[in-house]
C-alpha cells in the first residue's frame, strides 16, 4: 500500500474512531438508564457489523468519492454483502454464529487487499 | 484530510438531527432501554413473526428451512420470506448480546436513520442547502401513523428502502469505476429484503436511463454497465428469487385497476399537517425543474416515490403503495427543501450553509412542537405471557402439541410461534357460542397457529417443488377437533373479557377433575395444564 493511501486510511480511521466515541456518548445519554456495558457492546456491534466492513470495501473509491459518502453508502454496501454472503454460506452449511466474525473480517481484508497496490 | 468549517458544521448538524431522531424514535419506543426481558413495544402479529423467523435462523444456523413449529410440524418447508433483514438481525443479536426482539427494533430504527442519511447524500449531490433544509421533514417518521412500522414489524421495508436509496445514489454516480458491481449488490440487497422495493428500483432505473437517452446523454458504457449489473444482480439473487417465484409468487399477480382506500392506520398526505401544502408545492417545483431540463436524480426520485405512494388503484400495488407512504418523511425532504431554498434564494443572493441549518432547525423544532406526541406503549404482550411462552419452549417435548383457549394477545397469531411448539387456537366464535349454549364441550373448533404462506413449499429435488398444504388433510389442522388429543392446554386467567375468562376457568377445572390432566405452570396470568393421557377421557361434556 502506498504511503499516501496508508496515511489517508489512518486519518479516516481516526475520524471513525472519533465518530464511534461521539456515537457511544450519544447512546449513553439517550439510553441514560441502560447499563454502561450494554450500551458499549451495542455501539461496538453497530460499528463492527454495519460500519467498518462497508467502509473498508468503499475505500477502493477514495479518489472518486468523499469520506462521508463512502461511510454512509458503505453501510448499505457492507450490509448487502454480509446479508447475501451469510444467506448463501448458511445454505452451504456454515452455522450463522460463525458469520459474526468471519464476514466482517473477510470484508475488511478484501478492502485492504483491493488497495494493496494503490 | 482537511475538513472545511462549513463541512464540519454541516455534518455536526446532520449528526445532531440523527441523534435527535434516535431519541424521539428508538429511545421513546424502547422506554430508554436497549435490553428487555420480553418484546417491549411490539404491537402486531408481523412483529412477533419476525422474532420467530430470526430465532429460527439462530437455532437452525441458516435459512434453508423454516422451523417445524411455525409450519404445521413440517421440518422441510423452505425459507420463503425474504431473508436479508432476519440474517442481519440474527448476526447483530449474536454480536451485541441483545435478545432477538431488541435487535430487530434497534436494526429497524437504525436503518431508518441510515435511509435518511443516504437520502441526504443523494440530495446533497444536487444541492447541499436543499438537503439540509429538507432533512427536518424526517421528524414525521415518529409521528402517528408513520411510526407504526416500527412497532408493527415492518422493518424489512425500512432496510429495503435504505438499499433502494443507496442504489439510486449509485445511479447518480454511475460514472465511477465498477459502479455496476455496487449497483448489483444493492439491487440484490433490495430483492432479498423486500421485493416491492426491488420492483420500484427496476421501474426507477428504467425511467432514469430513458430520460438519459432522451437527453442524448446515455453512453454505450452506461448501457454496458447496466446490463452487467442486471446480470450480476440476478446471479446474486437467483436462489431466493426462484423460491419467491414458486412460493409467494405462485398465486400470480393481480394488475387489475381497482382503487383501495386507506385504512385508519395508513398514512394520508394530510397527516403532514400544514407541511402537506409545502410538499405539494415542492412537487410542482420539482416537476417544473425536471421538465426544464435540470438533471437531478434526487428531484426525480423524490417525485417518483411520491407517485408510488398513490398507486393504490392497482390491486397488487395497493398494500405496497401504503407501505411506501410510511417512509415519505425520508423520500420527500427534497421537495420541501427545493421549494424553500429556491424561493428564498430570490431574496437572499449570498446564501450560506448556516442559513440552511437555521431554517432546518426551525422546521424540525416546529414539527416536533406541533405534531410530535410522545407515546410509550409496552406492546400487546407482557412479561407474564412471554414468561409462559418461554416456559413452554424450555419444559415441553419438541413434538408437544398445545391448544390455546381465550387470551387477549392470542388474536395476534404469530405471538404463539415463539413458544417453539406446534400450537392451535380455539376459534373464538365457537368459544363464545359454547358459552351461549351453556356447555363444556369435548370438541372445539381449532386452527393451527402457523405461517402457511407459500402453501408450505418444500423441495422435491433440483428445480422441483411441492406444497404440503395441498397434500394434507386440513381437518386435522382446522375445524372441530377433540381437545383431548392435545398434550397441553393454555388458559389466560386475566383478560379484558370477563365472561371468556370465567369460561376458561370452568374448562380448566373440568380438565383437572378428569384426573389425567394436571397444572404444570401458573404465574397468575397464564395457566398451563398437561394432559398425561393424550387421546384419553380428559373432559366430560356437560351443561353449565
Amino acid at each position: 500500500m502506498k504511503k499516501e493511501t496508508f496515511d489517508l486510511l489512518k486519518n479516516e480511521l481516526l475520524i471513525i474512531g472519533l465518530i464511534f466515541v461521539v456515537t457511544f456518548i450519544a447512546f449513553k445519554i439517550i439510553f441514560l438508564t441502560e447499563n454502561f456495558f450494554v450500551v458499549l457492546r451495542t455501539v461496538l456491534a453497530i460499528f463492527w457489523l454495519l460500519v467498518l466492513p462497508g467502509y473498508f470495501i468503499m475505500f477502493y473509491w477514495k479518489e472518486q468519492l468523499k469520506f462521508f459518502e463512502r461511510l454512509i453508502i458503505g453501510v448499505a454496501v457492507g450490509t448487502a454483502i454480509i446479508g447475501l454472503t451469510s444467506y448463501y454460506i448458511g445454505l452451504l452449511g456454515l452455522h450463522i454464529k460463525y458469520h459474526t466474525v468471519l464476514l466482517p473480517i473477510g470484508l475488511i481484508l478484501v478492502g485492504i487487499l483491493s488497495n494493496r497496490k494503490r | 484530510m482537511k475538513l472545511k468549517l462549513d463541512s464540519l458544521i454541516e455534518w455536526a448538524y446532520v449528526f445532531l438531527v440523527s441523534a435527535f431522531l434516535l431519541y424521539i424514535g428508538m429511545a421513546v419506543t424502547m422506554n430508554y432501554r436497549l435490553i428487555h426481558s420480553f418484546p417491549y413495544g411490539f404491537s402486531a402479529s408481523d412483529a412477533f413473526g419476525e422474532i420467530a423467523y430470526t430465532e429460527g435462523i439462530k437455532d437452525l444456523g441458516d435459512y434453508k428451512f423454516l422451523p417445524y413449529y411455525i409450519r404445521y410440524g413440517f421440518s422441510d418447508t423452505l425459507g420463503f420470506h425474504m431473508p436479508m433483514f432476519n440474517h442481519i438481525a440474527a448476526i447483530f443479536s449474536y454480536v451485541s448480546g441483545l435478545p432477538v426482539w431488541d435487535s430487530l427494533l434497534i436494526i429497524g430504527f437504525l436503518f431508518s436513520i441510515f435511509s435518511l442519511l443516504a437520502m441526504y447524500s443523494l440530495i446533497r449531490n444536487f444541492n447541499r442547502n436543499i438537503a439540509l433544509i429538507g432533512i427536518a421533514l424526517a421528524v414525521f417518521l415518529y409521528e402517528r401513523n408513520f411510526s407504526i412500522i416500527y412497532t408493527w414489524g415492518q422493518w424489512d421495508l425500512i432496510m429495503a428502502t435504505f438499499f433502494l436509496i443507496s442504489a439510486v445514489w449509485v445511479l447518480d454516480k454511475f460514472e465511477i469505476k465498477y459502479s455496476y458491481i455496487l449497483f448489483a449488490l444493492l439491487a440484490s440487497g433490495v430483492a432479498l429484503t423486500h421485493i416491492s422495493e426491488a420492483i420500484f428500483l427496476l421501474i426507477f432505473t428504467i425511467l432514469f436511463f430513458v430520460l438519459k437517452l432522451l437527453r442524448k446523454k446515455l453512453s454505450s458504457s452506461d448501457f454496458k454497465k447496466l446490463i452487467i449489473s442486471g446480470i450480476l444482480a440476478l446471479i446474486f439473487s437467483f436462489y431466493y428469487l426462484l423460491i419467491f417465484k414458486v412460493g409467494y409468487g405462485a398465486g400470480g399477480v393481480d394488475n387489475s385497476i381497482k382503487y383501495q382506500a386507506p385504512e385508519r392506520f395508513d398514512v394520508v398526505l394530510s397527516q403532514f399537517g400544514l407541511f402537506q401544502f409545502l410538499i405539494m408545492a415542492g412537487l410542482l417545483v420539482a416537476l417544473i425543474l425536471l421538465f426544464a431540463g435540470i438533471e437531478s436524480t434526487a428531484l426525480l426520485f423524490g417525485s417518483f416515490m411520491f407517485f408510488i405512494g398513490y398507486t393504490n388503484f392497482i390491486s397488487s400495488f395497493a398494500p405496497r403503495a401504503f407501505q411506501t407512504r410510511y417512509l415519505w418523511p425520508i423520500h420527500l425532504p427534497v421537495l420541501i427543501g427545493a421549494l424553500i431554498y429556491f424561493k428564498l434564494k430570490f431574496i437572499i443572493k449570498e446564501w450560506k450553509v448556516v442559513y440552511s441549518i437555521a431554517i432546518s432547525l426551525i422546521l424540525a423544532v416546529s414539527i416536533t412542537l406541533v405534531y410530535y406526541q410522545k407515546t410509550t406503549n409496552s406492546g400487546i404482550i407482557n412479561e407474564q405471557h412471554w414468561g409462559a411462552l418461554n416456559w413452554i419452549s424450555q419444559n415441553t417435548p419438541k413434538d408437544a402439541k398445545l391448544v390455546y383457549f381465550y387470551g387477549d394477545p392470542y388474536n395476534q397469531e404469530a405471538i404463539l410461534w415463539n413458544q417453539k411448539r406446534v400450537s392451535y387456537r380455539v376459534n373464538m366464535e365457537d368459544f363464545v357460542n359454547a358459552i351461549k349454549e351453556g356447555k363444556v364441550k369435548r370438541e372445539y373448533n381449532v386452527e393451527v397457529a402457523a405461517a402457511d404462506d407459500a402453501e408450505l413449499l418444500y423441495s422435491k429435488g433440483a428445480f422441483s417443488f411441492g406444497y404440503h398444504y395441498r397434500e394434507i388433510n386440513k381437518t386435522a389442522y382446522f375445524g372441530q377437533n377433540d381437545i383431548c388429543k392435545f398434550d397441553y392446554f393454555v388458559f389466560d386467567k386475566v383478560g379484558s373479557q370477563q365472561a371468556l375468562i370465567g369460561y376458561n376457568a370452568v374448562i380448566a377445572n373440568d380438565l383437572i377433575k378428569s384426573g389425567i390432566v394436571q397444572p404444570v405452570f401458573d404465574n397468575g396470568v397464564v395457566l398451563i395444564l398437561k394432559n398425561n393421557e393424550p387421546g384419553g377421557n380428559c373432559v366430560e361434556e356437560r351443561n353449565l
